[in-house]
């Protein structure tokens, strides 16, 4: 049985979710970059007189535990949880691009340690390094991205390391090297513009994870100092005030729309790839 | 085949030895000093007291030492004592692993349950509302922040419309069962104990629902996306021109290939399971490994963390083992490789 | 087939739905059965008590505890010579009187007869004897108490006479300490516990004291897993009154756990909550908030320590900070019952004086910050612990007092740690400027001279002596006077000296929450022992 829905005509093109993504990313972004000229109050503002006041015309998301505007909060924690996760996942994929690169490349034995090692440190509970980490060299953004990092890089060397060494055995690789060519050129120029396509989907895949992480540390206590804004650390002020649900809720929205937006983008960019070179 | 696994349980000694030594060279590197974080200020003021305190911890003597101590021990079955709790990790670990096994099995069922459901629900209505619905869903899962939807989720189900129970294994009035395995249901159904098993199904399900919702994300796109792949492939174009109706292909011919990579991610997600332990954990008072590792954590109680390391890293690396066995069974393709 | 699939999932939903909605009507279910049957049944006083709290318990063997819900079991499961409900009154339990020779070192106490412990033994001098040298000789976590304690001889089964090394004004408060609880030393010899000089190393009692009790109090311990619950029931052999019949303590350490599970009426005490989160309780259905003043004290501490301390160092600065406070609205947040100590003497204990809810002021802060030097202002690092005084959590009052301060131009950049971090830093010494509390170990003002220079936490300010004599005077006259009166004029006149000179800023004498169930009766919140259970009546 098939029952006629009428969708509008927008849903009916093929990659409508990869447009909201980019969308919901790109609105993002822009609140990021321009936050402080768009906040409607300052989110460092404390008033006594309005603790705990729910979401009115007054202050659209309410009101936190210090009496602070919650959508300018929000508005502005966009900065940090942003560029956090965006920071992380750069370094993480230059990192991994040549620690895999090179493994892959030189083949044998350096490959065989390399990557044993970089399966050593991804079979370490990430979060439990992470809080350790964070714990022992003490709560801050930077500190908080470093532990993320080294967490995930190995993902990245592993997913570079396949693809040379499938892409090593091409024939005009070969046939490079036989002309004369340095493995340097032939890395830069042949093998690297190659395997950016299914690094660039992962990295933005891993953007969503990278901002849930980062605000999950937060949340936490291990990541922003109060009292700047950031999405992690609101959800974990709001946490004993359930009662008081837009504390924790609408910044709880915020991660979740971004991750999603990322999410789609990345699942967008995979289909428009060749399925076929993603396999490991 | 046998070679391979037995390189790989070599291996795996190696990795354990590489994770205590990491763990022992961070806790160390620590500016904080776990007498002081666990001994009252007015004790501390004892140099008798702190003594007896530092010998008991082998905290007195230097770091290699400690750490070569700490190694033997461990080969010998002896994970050290946690400086927090006081009791010897691996009695702790005992304690508290049951608690989070269940968990992790009830999120699993219902992840891979859910998850290859709405895949397959996705991929045989690829482009219209019902993809569009399961995708949104998939890629929600994977999107959430597990601790906002821990909190949501109590908040509404128990809270608001009461229809869950509000935390722990068992009800507030309930006395936690001694003996058995520690995974209350099978113990409930095991010995009879009906009311056990219900009442510890009823408190499994919300936190379990939770933990499970990334993992259900990643095999519902997974599995959508092998099956899209496979069901272009020749066999199965093949299978329909001989007339076979689309849906028995896809279960009879498609599914099973499809599922391979699925397997894979099954493992991954299992152990992104054992990442959002600590906050559903927490926030569902489930006295479990993920709350251990946290309050082991912030206090640096080294030997616990070590400890706690130690089980994750070895479940991780068994499950990868494990997963990487059954691929090659599978795929004949695989174990020539 | 699709149609298949699809009705497979709903099925399968459908059944979820249903087993999880049988499961949850059964949990509630069970509680209100509970409470129903109670309220028919019972008539000498029945019933369960739940109680919820985070506790982090490591030892059920009083000799040995140090924590802050310890007393709570402790004083359930096992008497003592004096207790104390305030913090300051000794009342006694075990002890029916007491002599105090010229020397004032000499205790000579008489029990009373007739107390038997749970396993039928009765209660003589010899356990209490056996208690307290074993609690010194273990020389565990709580044994410097015992310190004190030179000599004890039993002369008949009823009489203890106890030598101090020297006099001690607080002793019968001490005793009131979870290290003094007397313990049944036929029971425990049989599992390993002695009182020798080596019980530190040969005492191995311990492991059998955390599953069993064996104590006169009004319960026995039925089991404890760590992390998890404990759960006693009542004492039948027991010399006093008990108004229920089973109290279980179930560990939630998420306060939102907690308050949900109160307003849901799954458990009938929370004892987690804190003022920060105690007003969306107001005004609830079935829920009771009671507010009582505790005694443990926020304060902020600037390192006199110039090459530490910075800015901070200058006592202009620091009275700067204290008069840039608002204590108004430093109140409003902390709640009901919150105190504003004047400084360092608590309210309840002698002497006590309160800050001026209007101190502050503005003008005359930055009045000090010019002569100083610093008219723009400057900044400094402050460290605030992720930590909470009785539920108020630090990092809120750290934004507070870093929003104060801008107002007079010190800017603070807070960092935040883990408490064991902080702590020793702390001690050693080292922060700059920081957000600390200070609870008593016992309720007697000698404790909170630790603040003056030279002594515990004044070394960690680095303060080692102070140019003003009058202040070790002071110190002497509350350290050694016996006259309460002379004690309390001596507390005032120290706390109005500190007032201008101490690198101090006092916050606030924070209020403990309790939440529970409006069907209970005698509920109090008791500062040692928190709850005291076989008080309360369940209807």
């Amino acid at each position: 049985m098939k029952t006629k829905i009428h969708m509008p005509k927008i849903l009916k093109q093929k990659n409508f979710l990869f447009k909201l993504g980019l969308c919901i990313c790109l609105a993002w972004i822009f609140i990021a970059i321009f936050s402080p000229l768009i906040m409607p109050q300052d989110p460092y503002a404390q008033d006594m007189a309005a603790r705990f006041q729910g979401p009115g015309t007054a202050h659209w998301f309410g009101t936190d535990e210090l009496g602070r505007d919650v959508f300018s909060r929000v508005l502005l924690g966009s900065r940090v949880s942003i560029s956090a996760g965006l920071i992380t996942v750069c370094i993480t994929v230059v990192v991994g691009l040549f620690y895999g690169g090179i493994a892959g490349y030189i083949g044998g034995v350096i490959d065989d340690i390399m990557m044993r090692l970089a399966e050593l440190v991804s079979s370490f509970p990430p979060l439990i390094l992470a809080m350790v980490i964070a714990s022992a060299l003490g709560p801050s953004i930077f500190n908080s991205v470093f532990a993320m990092t080294i967490i995930w890089w190995p993902n990245y060397a592993r997913l570079m390391r396949s693809m040379v060494i499938t892409l090593k055995e091409n024939e005009y690789i070969t046939a490079s090297r036989t002309l004369g060519a340095s493995h340097v050129r032939i890395l830069f120029r042949e093998i690297l513009p190659n395997s950016i396509g299914p690094l660039l989907v992962m990295a933005t895949l891993d953007i969503g994870n990278a901002i849930l992480t980062f605000a999950g540390l937060s949340f936490l206590g291990l990541g922003t100092q109060p009292p700047t804004p950031e999405w992690g650390s609101m959800v974990s002020d709001g946490v004993s005030n359930m009662n008081y649900w837009w504390i924790s809720t609408f910044p709880g929205l915020a991660i979740f729309s971004m991750s999603i937006g990322a999410n789609f983008v990345g699942d967008g960019l995979r289909d428009y790839m060749d399925p076929k070179l993603l396999k490991d | 085949m046998v070679k391979y696994i037995i390189r790989r349980l070599i291996f795996v000694v190696f990795l354990l030895i590489g994770v205590s030594l990491l763990v022992f060279l961070i806790s160390n590197l620590v500016p904080s000093d776990p007498v002081a974080a666990n001994m009252s200020p007015t004790a501390m003021s004892d140099p008798e007291a702190v003594a007896v305190y530092k010998a008991k911890w082998g905290l007195d003597k230097p770091l290699y030492q400690q750490y070569f101590v700490y190694l033997s021990n461990l080969l010998k079955g002896d994970l050290g004592t946690s400086i927090r709790t006081g009791n010897p990790v691996l009695e702790d670990l005992k304690q508290f692993f049951p608690a989070t096994l269940e968990l992790s099995i009830f999120a699993m069922i219902i992840a891979i349950v859910l998850g290859v459901l709405f895949g397959v629900i996705s991929a045989t209505h690829r482009d219209k509302p019902l993809d569009y619905i399961f995708r949104t869903i998939s890629i929600g899962g994977v999107s959430v922040p597990n601790f906002w939807f821990a909190l949501l989720m109590l908040f509404l189900c128990y809270s608001k419309l009461g229809i869950f129970p509000g935390g722990g294994r068992l009800g507030s009035r309930s006395t936690s069962p001694s003996g058995g395995s520690g995974l209350y249901v099978l113990d409930g159904i095991l010995s009879g104990n009906w009311g056990l098993a219900s009442e510890a199904f009823s408190h499994l399900l919300l936190p379990a629902l939770v933990l499970g919702f990334f993992t259900m994300g990643l095999i519902a796109r997974q599995t959508r996306s092998n099956l899209l792949e496979v069901t272009s492939m020749d066999y199965v174009r093949t299978a329909k021109a001989k007339g076979l109706p689309g849906g028995k292909v896809i279960t009879r011919h498609a599914l099973g290939n499809a599922l391979i990579p699925v397997i894979t991610v099954m493992g991954m997600g299992f152990c992104n399971l054992l990442g959002g332990m600590v906050f559903v954990e927490k926030i569902f008072s489930w006295p479990g490994i993920g709350q251990y590792a946290y309050l082991s954590a912030t206090t640096l109680d080294f030997p616990a963390i070590c400890g706690v390391s130690l089980l994750i890293a070895v479940i991780y690396v068994v499950m990868n083992l494990f997963i990487d066995i059954l691929y090659g069974i599978i795929d004949p393709r695989v174990r020539y490789s | 087939m699709k149609k298949r699939n699809k009705l497979i999932a709903l099925i399968m939903c459908v059944a979820m739905l249903g087993l999880s909605a049988c499961g949850g009507n059964n949990d509630s279910g069970d509680s209100s059965n509970d409470s129903s049957s109670d309220s028919g049944s019972d008539s000498s006083g029945g019933g369960t008590l739940i109680v919820g709290m985070d506790s982090d318990l490591q030892t059920l063997d009083p000799s040995q505890g140090y924590e802050v819900y310890g007393n709570m079991i402790y004083y359930a499961l096992y008497d003592n010579l004096y207790k104390t409900y305030d913090g300051s009154t000794p009342v006694e339990c075990l002890a029916s009187g007491y002599d105090l020779d010229e020397s004032q070192t000499v205790y000579t106490f008489t029990l009373k007869e007739d107390v038997v412990f749970s396993s039928g033994n009765k209660l003589t001098s010899k356990d209490v004897a056996f208690s307290f040298n074993r609690a010194k000789n273990l020389k565990s976590n709580s044994s410097h108490t015992a310190a004190g304690v030179e000599n004890i001889e039993t002369p008949d089964d009823y009489t203890v006479v106890i030598t101090l090394s020297e006099p001690d004004a607080s002793f019968l408060v001490k005793l009131a300490n979870n290290t003094f609880a007397v313990l049944d030393s036929e029971v425990v010899k049989e599992h390993g516990a002695t009182d020798a000089e080596d019980a530190a190393t040969a005492d191995t009692a311990q492991e059998w004291l955390n599953q069993n009790s064996a104590g006169s109090g009004a319960y026995v311990l039925e089991s404890w897993t760590q992390n998890v619950e404990v759960v006693m029931n009542r004492n039948e052999s027991y010399w006093g009154e008990v108004n229920n019949d089973k109290v279980i303590c179930k560990e939630m350490p998420d306060v939102n756990t907690q308050i949900q599970n109160l307003i849901q009426g799954d458990i009938d005490i929370a004892l987690g909550i804190g003022s920060d989160n105690a007003s969306q309780l107001e005004g609830q259905d079935g829920v009771e908030l009671s507010y009582t003043t505790g005694t443990t004290i926020t304060f902020l501490l600037m390192n006199q320590d110039p090459d530490i301390g910075g800015p901070m160092s200058d006592p202009k600065v620091q009275q700067a900070v204290r008069y840039a406070i608002n204590y108004e609205e430093l109140l409003e947040i902390c709640g009901e019952s919150t105190v504003l100590p004047l400084n360092i003497v608590p309210d309840g204990f002698p002497g006590a004086l309160q800050q001026d809810e209007n101190y502050t002021d503005l003008d005359k802060a930055k009045e000090l910050l010019k002569e100083a030097g610093y008219e723009d202002g400057f900044e400094v690092e402050f460290t605030v612990a992720n930590f909470d005084t009785e539920g108020m959590s630090w990092t809120t009052l750290g934004q507070k007092i870093k929003d104060d301060l801008s107002k007079i131009g010190i800017e603070c950049k807070i960092t935040t740690s883990e408490i064991s971090v902080v702590i020793d830093s702390y001690r050693d010494g080292k922060e700059q400027f920081l957000l600390m509390h200070w609870h008593p170990d016992y309720p007697d003002i000698n404790n909170q001279l630790a603040f003056l220079p030279g002594e515990t936490v004044g070394l960690r300010a680095n303060w080692e002596t102070s140019s003003n004599d009058r202040i070790d005077e002071l110190k002497s006259i509350i350290m050694t006077e016996a006259d309460e009166t002379k004690r309390s004029e001596a507390s005032e006149e120290l706390q109005q000296v500190l007032s201008e000179d101490m690198p101090y800023a006092f916050l606030a004498q924070h209020a403990k929450v309790l939440g529970y169930r409006s069907n209970l009766e005698n509920v109090h919140y008791y500062e040692v022992q928190k709850i005291n259970f076989q008080d309360i009546v369940i209807n």
